[in-house]
Formats: C-alpha cells, structure tokens, sequence
C-alpha cells in the first residue's frame, strides 16, 4: 500500500479508532519504518483531533425550555390534535382538485357531452355504406315485385320460402 | 440519558411531562451539536427551540425503526445545516481565526488559562469547513459518534461520512500548515 493511502487511512480510521485490529497492525508497523507518514500521524492528530477533544459543553438555560414550552402551546398543530388534523388533510386531498385541473376536466366533460349528441359527421365510408343498404332495399323490392308476379290471379303461389314450403 | 419507548409514545399522546423527560434528556446534545455547527450560542437556542418544536410535531410518526437519539441529532442536523446555509451571517471568519490560532499555537498555555482563546480556534477551525463536513466532524470529534452511527444520523454511505471527515481533516490540516509557516 502507498503512503498516500496509509496517510488517507491515518485522516479518517486510525485517528477514529474505526480500523480492524489487523489493518491497525499493519498500519502501525508502516509506521515504525516510514518516518513521513509517522510525521502526517502526529500533525494530523494535534491539527484535527486535539482541538476538540474535551471541549466545554453548553449547558441549556432555564429560559430555553420556557421559550419551547411556549412556542409548543401556540403552535397551531400540537401533537394532540395531529391524528385529527392529519385525517382532516387526507380526507381534503380525496376530494381536492386544483383549480386548472377541475377546468380541463369541466371542458373535456362538455366536448365529450357535445360529440355524444351532435349527428356523427358523414364521412366516405358511411356514404358507401347507405349505398349499398340502398342497393339492398332496391333488390329486395324487386324481389318481392318477382315475387307478386309469380303468384296467380287468385293469389295462390308463394313466396318460394323454406318457411312457406313447410307449412304447405 | 437513555429515553424509553414508553417515554415517547406518551409524550406523543400529549403527555406534557413525557414530552419534559425528552427535553431534560435531549437538550444537551442537540444545543451543543448546534453549537458546534453554527458557532454562535443564540443560533443555537433558536435551532434547539426549532428542533424541539418538530420533534413536538413528529412524534406520532416516530415508528422506533431507528434509536430516537439517532433520529434527533438527524433533525438536530439538518435544521442546523438548513439554517447555516439560509444564515447571512459570514461564519467564515478566516483573518481573524488564524490570528487567534497563531497565538494558540504559540502561547504555552493550559486549556483552562485560555478556554476563550481556545472557543475561538475551534469556531474558527470548524468555519473553514462546509455544513455537510462540519457536521460529519461534529458528530465524530465532539460527540464520538461512530462512523455507521454518523451514516445512520444524516442518512449516508458510510463512505461518504468517511470521505467527509478525510476532506474536512484535510482542510484544518491546510490552514493549520498556512498559519505555522506565517508564525515560523
């Protein structure tokens, strides 16, 4: 391993107390031999570590715990009510649209209001379509003037139907 | 020190005296690690006034997946960071500080002679660095955090926290070595 890694090592692990007893064994024996890194050790604990070691603590005053006690008394969510304000917002949401939102819905709903009772337009498919129902209707109507003229003067004959056949 | 669970679900029923056992508990750490962040102490009431007011909120959603002392110094955390990065006060103070630590690193002095003298070194060290870092290093040199606990606290890769500590190290190290060759 390089120096510049043992020297990484040193910043953050071995300064930390972090390392496994293994890697703290080979580091050290780096150490004895290499008189740069053992330097970079030394520097690095008195310039990084040192000055915060046992430093004095703040103590909180009186005053502060008044001022949260306070503030927790005006606060307009305290912990009481969240259970009942939270299932107040939920139930908010569920009906909640934004305002753009609930527009687009209202105009979608109206154009699709609107194309459901407008004529649907004539297109080309549907002029073939009323075409060939009236070629149909034409055809059928010849077929039943072939029909009439088949039968006889009295009206006897048929209609040349399975269905006539069968009552016959 | 230790705060139990019976503790916080009562408190986050609307006990009141539930709620002063968390705060007797808790307030130490959270206004020093406060501190240490932003470097004044009425910053750091404030941030504790803000940070208990959340913890007031957010109890009911406190689900003891992780140690609550966990989960209050990551509040504690990132409400000092926020409001470091909103404050307009210039925390670097980098003249001034390296004045102070030329004469610390001259003066033959104990600790206890100087503590001021020392407070403003160790203001002035942790200034050089940024939020993220002065974090990182607050939880570890000044309240011996381990590395997993700091990543489980700000909800990092423990080699984050390690590349932190490494860059912030480095940084005190850089001014360190400017202010010794201005001395020497």
């Amino acid at each position: 391993m390089s120096c510049e890694k043992f020297q990484e090592m040193i910043l953050t692990d071995y300064l930390d107390r972090e390392l496994s007893a293994q890697r703290r064994a080979s580091l050290e024996a780096h150490l004895t031999q290499c008189p740069g890194c053992r330097e970079f050790a030394e520097q690095a604990r008195k310039g990084a570590v040192e000055p915060f070691e046992q430093l004095e603590r703040l103590k909180p005053s009186p005053q502060l715990w008044a001022n949260i006690k306070e503030a927790i008394e005006e606060d307009p969510q305290p912990a009481v009510r969240g259970a009942l304000v939270d299932f107040w917002e939920r139930l908010k949401l569920l009906f909640y649209f934004p305002r753009p939102a609930l527009a687009l819905a209202t105009v979608v709903l109206m154009i699709v209001m609107l194309l459901a009772v407008l004529p649907k337009p004539i297109g080309r498919n549907h002029i073939a379509q009323v075409e060939s129902v009236a070629e149909e209707e034409v055809e059928y109507l010849a077929s039943l003037m072939e029909g009439t003229e088949s039968m006889d003067s009295d009206g006897n004959g048929g209609y040349g139907t399975a269905i006539e056949e069968y009552f016959l | 020190m230790d705060i139990s669970n019976d503790i916080v679900k009562r408190a986050a029923a609307g006990d009141p005296d539930a709620f002063e056992e968390i705060y007797k508990a808790s307030a130490g750490y959270v206004l020093n690690v406060a501190y240490r962040v932003l470097g004044a102490r009425e910053d750091a009431e404030e941030v504790t006034q803000d940070v208990f007011l959340i913890i007031h909120r957010k109890l009911k959603d406190f689900r003891f997946d992780a140690a609550f002392k966990t989960w209050v110094y990551r509040i504690t955390v990132n409400v000092s960071i926020n409001y470091a990065k909103k404050s307009n006060k210039a925390r670097n103070r980098t003249v001034e500080f390296k004045e102070e630590l030329a004469v610390c690193e001259q003066a033959n002095q104990t600790r206890e002679a100087d503590q001021e003298l020392h407070e403003k070194v160790v203001a002035g060290l942790l200034g050089v660095l940024n939020p993220d870092q002065r974090a990182c290093l607050v939880l570890r040199s000044v309240e011996k955090l381990s590395y997993q606990e700091i990543a489980e606290t700000l909800d990092i890769n423990i080699n984050t926290v390690r590349t932190r500590i490494k860059r912030a190290r480095e940084a005190l190290l850089a001014v360190r070595k400017e202010v010794m060759n201005n001395v020497l």
